[in-house]
């Protein structure tokens, strides 16, 4: 009986994206399965399950029960059985293939790791969407509130506003803000009745304002356990608390939670809570200063709670998990506020977005203006990812005009604009693209030249004029590139004799201390800047974001093909994209010249050793030592004896032949192996001219 | 696969279609573009969309160049990238075909 029956799904626990795999692989590889006798299972979150029954092999084929494949191939198997567990994103795959056709499991394999790419797309698209969302939320309510202040006249019309706009955050939230006065907490509420003053101190409140950090409790058991929990938080299941902090003092919390159990909170929520309930301390100090009628420290409050308006703000977090890119940002405000921001994206993980802004103006409104724009940039992003019914990232030029169609008129009635650089650093697309709207010429340091110079666009800064159309230039990116954005405060600052430190200044000091990556050379450039002016209270703020590319890991430069001649594109992408990892010394024409090496060697393997059989495997390698990059092509088709190959005819009169004649001129070593299992491995070696890689010297 | 053809008096202009000529395609390349040969004696190959060229992609290209010159036919090859052109001159091949730098000279070449 064959078992092909037993599928069990979808599996009741899995995650989203494991059944979104799970769903593919029923569509795409079951009915291949099924059409050539392979067994397939599936090894996730749950029990293993059949996906589809092999006819031949030994294995257990019960459900719940673990397959014998999954401990390898049994002897009695191993000789009609190709047995393999493959990963995936999720799990492993277990495919059981026979043996008489040994090219199907590589290409499970191939299909497989399609399916996972695939997966993994839609998912990074989905957290991007949420990441985006959250972060424009809050934003967008910070501001809003914030251009309220000019509206609203009184303090308590503008709590009613932000205890508000807190509940509004979600259905079904309710939301106290504490504010205390001598100890008493006295109550504005949204959603809640029945509050009276009365002491903070020894609650969970008072807890929270003690210990000046906002608190998530999730799971209405943890919180029905806290010991001194408040009595109308007794029914919630999930609740978060932001102190309100000014400079000097606690002046009370705000607390959101819900008694549904429909969404728990994260760092998202709380960085919200948190820019609201910094709105809510400033009120509160504003008016506190503004009755005492302390002008001067009015302004020194507004500026320290403007740069913390700054560091919540303006300046968004350096985005983790890059295998081949370094960032490094650094903001130093001077007594001053002014608007500079900067934020990152990442697109997927071979993708980084930069923007760098700077807004005409100081203060608080300047930094409002910087929020209110960055928030744009967000949301521009967010509704063109929306919009798109397939996964393409906008462009750069297509967010900026998307973003400067919404604030250019704002800017343009505050008599303000703003500078601004969007840099996309893409891998695999091999450049950068980048809108520069009339922002500080970007540092780009090349290792390929050794040298530094100033990347300027073209375009009008945003807000100068409202049928402005965007610009967007790409440069090539190799690996070892840097990038080095920066806020005007660091070339306009000037020494004792009133000299500018100047671009040429910048550019050394990039092209000296481009080894030490990114951090380090933040740390230097600042270190060099306090040196030129003497002093170490610079009257501008400073913003440095350095992005420099990774020379991608060695032992991940292999390809596993086909021997279809279709492929022969890829190995030739393979042979380009290992150079550039590997020897970003070799020229354009080396790179050519390898790409047509490896291009004829794997035709050669697919024409003679595997005499045209279009299902055989065949792998490419790459490595480098020192100044040499060697390129192993292994299959296990015929043995090839290069000696009984005819010579080329050079006067036209034959089609073929030309292929050695090509790779023997084309690198400096060619060799044939074939080890003791029958593998044969063509080596091609070729010197590159000034790389030295193999050691960082 | 099928090449865009111009025709300028007597000379017809194959535009090679697709950005690679190699092992991949080069049976395809045999197949459909040798037989639109027949029939036309003063044949250019406008080659500048090609990215890459092997040597079984060359190995098309001189079928074409001997099944032309058999009927008393002409091949010229313009519009060569860099890296096409070294192929043809590591191989020799810039003595056994007329090359020009673009599709006028070659035009102009035919007309003299």
């Amino acid at each position: 009986m064959k078992p092909s029956s037993m599928i069990a799904s979808p599996i009741p626990e899995s995650s989203p994206a494991e059944q979104r795999l799970l769903a593919e692989i029923e569509r795409l590889l079951v009915p291949f399965a099924r059409a050539t006798g392979t067994g397939l299972a599936y090894c996730g979150s749950a029990a293993p399950v059949w996906l589809a029954g092999c006819d031949a092999c030994p294995c257990s084929r019960r459900p719940g029960e673990t397959p014998a494949c999954l401990a390898g191939p049994s002897p009695s198997s191993r000789t009609e059985r190709d047995c393999r567990a493959l990963s995936c994103e999720t799990g492993r795959l277990l495919v059981c293939a026979p043996a008489s056709q040994p090219g199907l499991s590589d290409a499970m394999e191939q299909l497989l790791a399609t399916i996972d790419r695939q997966s993994a797309l839609e998912q990074q698209e989905e957290q991007l969407l949420d990441e985006l969302s959250a972060s424009w939320e809050s934003l967008e309510a910070v501001y809003e509130i914030s251009s309220d202040l000019g509206l609203l006249t009184t303090p308590e019309e503008l709590l009613e506003r932000i205890i508000y706009r807190a509940a509004a955050y979600r259905t079904g939230l309710k939301a106290v803000l504490w504010l205390e006065r001598d100890g008493i907490g006295h109550p504005l509420t949204q959603g809640v009745t029945g509050l009276a003053p009365r002491p903070m101190k020894n609650g969970l409140i008072g807890q929270v304002m003690a210990e000046r950090n906002g608190l998530i409790l999730n799971g209405g058991d943890r919180i029905a356990s806290h010991p001194h929990l408040e009595e109308e938080l007794r029914g919630a299941s999930n609740l978060a608390v932001a102190p309100l902090t000014t400079r000097q003092h606690i002046v009370g919390a705000l607390v959101v939670w819900q008694e549904e159990a429909n969404g728990e909170f994260d760092s998202h929520d709380m960085r919200f809570l948190s820019a609201l309930a910094l709105q809510a301390a400033m009120v509160i100090e504003n008016d506190r200063l503004h009755r005492a009628e302390l002008e001067s420290e009015r302004l020194r409050q507004e500026i320290e709670i403007g740069s913390k308006i700054q560091q919540i703000l303006l300046h968004g977090q350096i985005p983790k998990a890059f295998p081949r890119i370094e960032v490094a940002a650094l903001s130093i405000p001077s007594r001053m506020i002014d608007g500079d921001f900067y934020d990152f994206i990442k697109p997927h993980e071979e993708c980084l977005d930069v923007i760098c802004g700077d807004v005409m103006g100081k203060g608080i409104p300047a930094a409002l203006v910087g929020a209110a724009t960055k928030s744009a940039f967000l949301r521009a992003l967010s509704q063109l990812l929306s919009t798109k019914g397939l996964w393409r990232l906008p462009e750069p030029h297509e967010i900026v005009s998307r973003a400067h169609d919404e604030v250019v008129n704002q800017l343009i009635a505050l008599e303000s604009f703003v500078t601004l650089c969007y840099a996309r650093f893409d891998l695999t697309m091999h450049q950068v693209q980048i809108v520069d709207c009339g922002h500080t010429a970007t540092v780009r340091y090349r290792p390929e030249t050794g040298a530094c110079d100033l990347l300027k666009g073209v375009n009008l800064p945003i807000g100068f004029y409202e049928d402005e159309v965007y610009e967007q230039r790409a440069y090539p990116l190799a690996p070892g590139d840097l990038y080095f954005f920066y806020s005007d405060g660091l070339t306009e600052a000037s020494d004792e004799a009133g000299e500018a430190f100047g671009e040429a200044r910048l550019m050394e000091i990039v092209r000296r201390n481009h080894d030490l990556g990114p951090e380090a050379l933040i740390a230097e450039m600042h270190r060099e800047l306090i040196e030129f002016a003497g002093r170490e209270a610079l009257g501008d703020d400073l913003t440095y974001v350095a992005v420099r590319v990774l020379p991608a890991a060695a032992p991940s430069t292999g390809l596993q093909i086909l021997s279809d001649p279709r492929n022969l594109g890829r190995c030739r992408q393979f042979a380009r994209e290992a150079c550039q990892a590997l020897a970003p010394a070799a020229g354009e024409e080396i790179v050519s010249e390898l790409e047509l090496a490896i291009n004829e060697a794997v035709a050669n393997v697919m024409e003679h050793a595997y005499q045209e059989r279009e299902d055989q495997p065949i792998h490419l390698t790459a490595a480098i030592e020192k100044d040499r990059i060697a390129f192993r092509i292994c299959h296990q088709g015929r043995s090839f004896d290069p000696a009984t190959a005819p010579p080329p005819a050079f006067d036209g009169s034959k089609d073929g032949g030309f292929g050695l004649f090509i790779i023997a001129h084309l690198v400096d070593e060619i060799t044939y192996d074939t080890d003791a299992q029958g593998r044969h491995t063509v080596t091609m070696i070729k010197t590159i001219p000034g790389g030295n890689h193999g050691s960082n010297a | 696969m099928e090449a865009m053809l111009e025709t300028v008096e007597t000379v017809t202009i194959f535009h090679l279609p697709g950005e690679s000529l190699d092992a991949g395609n080069a049976k395809e390349f045999k197949r459909d573009i040798l037989p639109a040969l027949t029939g036309h004696s003063q044949v250019i190959f406008e080659m500048s969309g090609l990215k890459f060229v092997d040597s079984s992609g060359l190995g098309t290209i001189l079928s074409a160049l001997r099944q032309l010159n058999a009927n008393g036919g002409d091949l010229k090859l313009a519009g060569m990238q860099k890296p096409v052109r070294a192929l043809f001159e590591l191989v020799r091949m810039h003595r056994i075909f007329d090359i020009y730098n673009t599709r006028d000279e070659a035009l102009a070449a035919f007309q003299q």
